[in-house]
C-alpha cells in the first residue's frame, strides 16, 4: 500500500523533474520549426502547429525550397558562413587544447599522486587557486600580454589561455583518479626492474585510460563552449569560435525562429558529447581533494 | 555602479546556491532511486550542465522573452493572466539570471550529491525505520548527515562560479535594465572592454577577486564549523 504510494510520489517527482529539465531545450526547438506567423499571435501555442525545416536549412545554407523564397531577410544570407566558420575554429581549439591538456595533465597528476616531494601542497593549492580566479578579472593581463606577442585574434592565443587555464583543473580531476588506482601492481613492476617511465607506459596509462578519457572529454566540453576569454580575444576577427558566432548573431539577426535554428545546431555536438559521456561521468571522483593532499 | 554591482552579484550567489542545491538535492535523491530506463533519465539530467553557460542564457532567453517566451505562452494558456509580463524588468532580473543558472548547475550538484547518497548504507534507513523515524526525520538525521561533505563542496562550487561568470549576465540581460542585474563581473567588463579603461577595470579585478575569496573562505567555515550533534 505504502509502496504504491511512494512509486506514485516518485513518478510525478522524475515527471517535473523532466519537465524543468527539458522544458527550455524543447521550447528552443520549437521555436526553430515554426515561422513568425505562428510564433507571434496572442495565444502562443505550446507545440508546433505547422513544423517547418526551413529556418535550418537557411542557417546552414542548403536551398530553401521554391514557395518559401522571401526578401526581407537579407541578414540571414551571411549566417552559413559565420556559423561554419565558427565552427571550424571551435573544434580545432577544443581538439587540440584537450589532447594537449590531457598529454601534460595526466603526466603531472600521476607525480601528484604518487610521488613525495617539497612544496607538493603548496604547488596543490596554487594549481587550484588558479581555478578559483574569475576568468574576467584575469583577462586584462593575458590580453596584453598575448597582444604584445600579436596573438590577440587567433586560434593560437586562444589555445594557449585554454591551456593555462585547463592544465591545473584536469591535473585536479586526474589526480583523484590516479589516487583510486591500485599502487601495488606499480609496485611490483618496479621490483621486477621496470623504471618509472615504463611502468607509466606499460601499467598506469592502461589503467587510467577511462579517467583520462573523462580528463578529455571535460577538456573538450570546456574548451569548445567556453565564452569570456574567446569573446575578448577573438571577438569580431576570423578566429572567432562557436559561442561567439552565436552570440553575434543575436545581436544582428531579429528574427527569432532563425536564431532558435542557430542555437539548436550549436548544440547538436554538445548532445553528442554529453549523451556518449553520461555513461562515464560516475568516475569523475572530484568529491575528495583533501584526502590526496593529506597523503 | 561597482558598488551595486556587488550587491547584485551577493543577491544572484545566494539566489543560485539555494535553487541549484535544491534542485541538485532533488535530482540526486531521484537518481538514488532505482527503477528502469535511470540510464536515460541520468543523461536527460546532465544534459542542461552539458549546455554552456552562454547557451544557457540564449536558451533562457527564449524562455522569458516578453512576446514568444514560454512563461508568458503559459500564463496566457491558464488565462490566469491576460497581460504580458517582461520578466526582466518586473524586478524580477536577478531572479531570472539565477533561475536560468540553476537549470545550469543543478545536475554537477545533483552528480556530486548523489555520489555522497551512494555511500549511504541502506541499513541505517532499516534501522531508523524500525526505531520509527518517518520519511523527513529520516531524511534529516540519516541522508543529511552523510551529505555534508559534499554539500560542502557543491555549496563552494556554486559560490565561486555564481560569483564569477560573466557568460549568462552577457547573453540574458546584458547587465540591463539599468544596472539591476548589472553583477560585478559586468562592471568590469564595461569598464575595461567597452570603455576601455584597463588599469581601471584591473583595479576592480582585485576587488572582485578579494570578494570572491572572502565569500569562498566564508563558506567554508560556515560550513566546517562543528555540528551539534544531532
Amino acid at each position: 500500500m505504502a509502496n504504491w504510494r511512494t512509486r506514485g510520489l516518485v513518478g510525478v517527482a522524475l515527471m517535473i523533474a523532466i519537465v524543468w529539465t527539458v522544458t527550455p531545450i524543447y521550447w528552443t526547438v520549437a521555436m526553430s520549426v515554426q515561422f513568425e506567423s505562428d510564433v507571434y499571435v496572442r495565444n502562443p501555442s505550446l507545440f508546433p502547429l505547422h513544423p517547418t525545416d526551413y529556418f535550418y536549412l537557411l542557417a546552414l545554407g542548403l536551398p530553401v525550397p521554391k514557395g518559401l523564397v522571401r526578401t526581407g531577410i537579407s541578414a540571414s544570407e551571411g549566417i552559413p558562413k559565420i556559423l561554419s566558420q565558427g565552427l571550424r575554429n571551435s573544434i580545432i581549439v577544443a581538439v587540440v587544447t584537450s589532447t594537449i591538456t590531457v598529454g601534460v595533465a595526466s603526466v603531472a597528476a600521476y607525480v601528484f599522486a604518487r610521488l613525495r616531494f617539497r612544496f607538493k601542497n603548496g604547488l596543490l593549492v596554487t594549481l587550484l587557486a588558479s581555478q578559483s580566479l574569475p576568468p574576467i578579472a584575469v583577462i586584462v593581463p593575458y590580453f596584453i600580454l598575448l597582444g604584445s606577442l600579436r596573438l590577440v585574434g587567433s586560434i593560437t592565443g586562444l589555445i594557449i589561455v585554454y591551456l593555462s587555464l585547463l592544465i591545473p583543473l584536469v591535473t585536479w580531476v586526474l589526480m583523484s583518479f590516479f589516487a583510486t588506482l591500485p599502487w601495488d601492481v606499480e609496485k611490483a613492476a618496479r621490483m621486477d626492474g621496470c623504471g618509472r617511465l615504463m611502468v607509466l607506459r606499460k601499467i598506469v596509462m592502461p589503467l587510467a585510460a577511462p579517467g583520462i578519457f573523462v580528463g578529455w572529454v571535460l577538456a573538450f566540453l570546456y574548451s569548445y563552449n567556453e565564452f569570456v576569454y574567446a569573446l575578448i580575444l577573438t571577438s569580431g576577427t576570423p578566429a572567432q569560435t562557436m559561442p561567439l558566432a552565436v552570440t553575434v548573431l543575436f545581436m544582428q539577426e531579429t528574427t527569432y525562429p532563425t536564431l532558435a535554428a542557430v542555437v539548436t545546431l550549436s548544440l547538436i555536438p554538445v548532445f553528442i558529447v554529453a549523451l556518449f559521456f553520461q555513461k562515464y561521468m560516475t568516475q569523475l571522483r572530484m568529491v575528495d581533494p583533501a584526502a590526496v593532499i593529506i597523503r | 555602479m561597482f558598488v551595486n554591482g556587488i550587491f547584485v552579484t551577493l543577491h544572484f550567489v545566494a539566489d543560485s546556491i539555494i535553487l541549484s542545491v535544491l534542485i541538485g538535492l532533488g535530482l540526486a535523491l531521484l537518481m538514488n532511486r532505482a527503477f528502469s530506463g535511470l540510464g536515460l533519465v541520468r543523461a536527460i539530467f546532465l544534459l542542461p550542465w552539458a549546455i554552456s553557460e552562454y547557451a544557457t542564457g540564449l536558451i533562457w532567453k527564449f524562455m522569458y522573452n516578453t512576446d514568444i517566451g514560454f512563461l508568458n505562452a503559459v500564463l496566457s494558456y491558464t488565462g490566469l493572466f491576460s497581460e504580458r509580463v517582461t520578466w526582466v524588468t518586473a524586478g524580477l532580473g536577478v531572479e531570472t539570471l539565477a533561475v536560468a543558472f540553476a537549470w545550469h548547475m543543478a545536475p554537477l550538484v545533483a552528480f556530486f550529491l548523489l555520489a555522497g547518497l551512494q555511500f549511504i548504507p541502506r541499513d541505517l534507513y532499516k534501522a531508523a525505520q524500525v526505531d520509527g523515524a518517518r520519511v523527513l526525520r529520516r531524511f534529516r538525521s540519516v541522508t543529511l548527515p552523510f551529505l555534508r561533505y559534499p554539500l560542502l563542496i557543491a555549496v563552494f562550487l556554486v559560490t565561486g562560479s555564481a560569483a564569477r561568470t560573466l557568460d549568462i549576465v552577457f547573453t540574458l540581460t546584458r547587465g540591463g535594465p539599468s544596472f539591476t542585474t548589472s553583477t560585478m563581473t559586468n562592471v568590469i567588463y564595461i569598464r575595461t572592454f567597452q570603455e576601455l579603461n584597463f588599469s581601471y577595470g584591473a583595479a576592480l579585478s582585485v576587488y572582485l577577486i578579494i570578494i570572491i575569496t572572502c565569500l569562498c573562505v566564508g563558506m567554508l567555515v560556515f560550513m566546517t564549523r562543528p555540528m551539534r550533534s544531532v
